[in-house]
C-alpha cells in the first residue's frame, strides 16, 4: 500500500489505538447505501473535518461554509448508494464532491456580487495551532507542506488559486498573468509532481 | 477545444466551468489512460482538502444527522444499468427472460391485471429514464431547504430541463393536500399536487423546470387549485445555470 494510500485509510480511522480493528471508508459507505444510520455517523466523524477545512478554505465565511459543509455530509447520506470503489477512494468522492459544492457557491457569489478576492497576504495552509488535529491530519499536512515545497512557484500558485481558492484557469491566467495554455499545463505538471511526492497510486 | 488531455489538472483541481467539465468528462468516457490519470489526481487533490481539515462544530454534527433520519437516499444510479448489463450482460438477460415469463404468466391468468401491470411498468421506465437524465445531466444541481420543521430537496438541470423533487415533515396530519408550484417570469403555474403519508415522506416528483426560478410548495383544498391560495410552506430558490 502507497503512503497516501495509508495516510487515507488512517485518517479515515481516527482511532489511535492499533488494536482495533480498521473498518474502511469504504466499507462503512456501503452501509450508508444501505440505510445504516450508525454507520453515517462514524462517516461523519471520520469525513467532516476534511470537508468542512476544505469548504472554509475556498468559501473562508463561517456560517456558509457550515452550510455547505451541511449540505456535503447530506448528500454523502443520500448518494452513498452511487458511491462507486472502482471509480476511486470514499474520501476522494467526498471531497470532490465537497470541493465542487463550495466552488459552485464561490462562483456564484462572484458572479452576484462581482467580488474579487485579492493575491496578497493568503497562506498556504492553517496555521497549526488553528487546528485541534489528529496524529494522521498533522502527518498530512506536513506531507503535502512538504511537496508543495517542491514544485515551481508558477505550479505551486495555480493549483492553490484554483483548489483552495475556487478560481477557474482563466481567473488564474489573468491573475498570475500568464497564457491560458501555460496555466493549464502547470496544473497538470504540478499534480503529477505532487501526486508523485505524495505515493498516489489509483 | 485544444488537446482535452492537457485539461486533466485543471479538472482534477476543479478550475474548468460547466461546460469545460461536461466536455472533458465526454472525452473521458473514451480515453482510459486519462481516466487513470484522472483518478490519481482527484486522490491527490484530496489529499490537499484533508491537509486544511478543521474540527466541524458539535450543532452541525447534530444537525445533520437529525437531518439524515428524516432524509430518502438516492436510489442506486439508473445510468449505470447499460455498464452493469455489459458487465454482467447473461445475469441480466436471464433476469429479464424469467421477468417476461411472469409477465405472460400474469397476462394468461389475470387479463385486467396485466394491463394494469404493464401501465406500471411504462410508468416506471418513463420515471427511470427521467432520474437517468437527470443524473448525467453535468449542470445537474441538488439544493436543500429547511423551514420549519419541513425539508424539501430539489435537484434540476437545466440542460436535460428536468427536475426532481423529495420532501419530508411536511405535516403530521394524513390526507392533507399540498400543491408544487414552479415560479418563473410568468407566475407560478402547478407542477403538481401531492400528499404526505402520515407526515412521512411525500413522494418523489419529477417535472421539467422551464423558465422556473422558484420552488414553492402551498397547502391546497383537496384537488389543488389553479393559483397558490396560502402561504408557501417551502420556498426555494433554483438554480439558474
Amino acid at each position: 500500500m502507497s503512503r497516501a494510500a495509508a495516510t487515507l485509510r488512517a485518517v479515515a480511522s481516527p482511532d489511535p489505538s492499533p488494536a482495533a480493528p480498521v473498518v474502511r471508508l469504504e466499507d462503512l459507505l456501503e452501509k450508508v447505501a444501505r440505510g445504516d444510520e450508525a454507520a453515517f455517523a462514524e462517516v461523519f466523524t471520520r469525513a467532516s473535518g476534511p470537508v468542512h477545512g476544505l469548504v472554509r478554505r475556498v468559501l473562508r465565511d463561517p456560517a456558509q461554509s457550515e452550510e455547505v459543509t451541511q449540505e456535503v455530509m447530506l448528500n454523502v447520506w443520500r448518494s452513498a448508494t452511487r458511491f462507486d470503489a472502482a471509480q476511486g477512494s470514499a474520501m476522494a468522492w467526498i471531497m470532490t464532491m465537497a470541493h465542487r459544492r463550495a466552488v459552485d457557491r464561490v462562483r456564484s457569489e462572484q458572479s452576484a456580487t462581482d467580488r474579487v478576492r485579492r493575491l496578497g497576504g493568503r497562506e498556504v495552509l492553517p496555521a497549526f495551532d488553528e487546528v485541534a488535529e489528529t496524529v494522521e491530519i498533522h502527518l498530512e499536512r506536513e506531507a503535502v507542506r512538504r511537496c508543495l515545497t517542491s514544485l515551481t512557484d508558477l505550479q505551486r500558485e495555480s493549483i492553490d488559486l484554483a483548489y483552495y481558492a475556487g478560481k477557474s484557469y482563466r481567473e488564474v491566467s489573468e491573475l498570475l498573468d500568464v497564457p491560458l495554455g501555460t496555466v493549464k499545463t502547470r496544473m497538470r505538471d504540478g499534480l503529477i509532481r505532487l501526486r508523485d511526492c505524495l505515493g498516489v497510486t489509483a | 477545444m485544444t488537446d482535452p488531455h492537457a485539461l486533466s489538472g485543471a479538472y482534477a483541481v476543479g478550475a474548468l466551468n460547466e461546460t469545460e467539465q461536461a466536455e472533458f468528462e465526454a472525452h473521458l468516457q473514451s480515453c482510459a489512460p486519462c481516466q487513470i490519470e484522472v483518478r490519481e489526481l482527484l486522490e491527490t487533490t484530496a489529499l490537499l482538502g484533508i491537509a486544511a481539515a478543521q474540527p466541524v462544530p458539535p450543532a452541525l454534527r447534530a444537525a445533520v444527522l437529525d437531518e439524515v433520519s428524516r432524509t430518502r437516499q438516492l436510489p442506486p444510479v439508473v445510468v449505470s444499468l447499460q455498464a452493469h448489463a455489459r458487465k454482467r450482460g447473461f445475469a441480466l438477460r436471464r433476469w429479464s427472460l424469467t421477468a417476461a415469463a411472469c409477465l405472460a404468466v400474469f397476462t394468461i391468468g389475470l387479463g385486467a391485471y396485466a394491463g394494469q401491470l404493464q401501465h406500471e411498468n411504462s410508468n416506471l421506465r418513463h420515471r427511470g429514464d427521467q432520474v437517468a437524465a437527470l443524473q448525467t445531466a453535468a449542470d445537474a444541481r441538488t439544493i436543500t431547504s429547511a423551514d420549519g420543521g419541513a425539508t424539501a430537496t430539489v435537484t434540476v438541470s437545466r440542460s436535460a430541463n428536468q427536475m426532481e423533487f423529495l420532501s419530508s415533515g411536511l405535516s403530521m396530519h394524513k390526507g392533507r393536500t399540498y400543491q408544487l408550484w414552479l415560479i418563473g417570469p410568468n407566475g407560478p403555474r402547478s407542477a403538481g399536487i401531492f400528499s404526505t403519508d402520515n407526515g412521512k415522506h411525500a413522494p418523489r416528483l419529477f417535472t421539467g423546470p422551464g423558465d422556473a426560478t422558484v420552488l414553492a410548495v402551498t397547502e391546497e383544498p383537496a384537488g389543488g387549485s389553479a393559483q397558490p391560495t396560502t402561504q408557501p410552506i417551502i420556498k426555494v430558490p433554483l438554480p439558474t445555470a
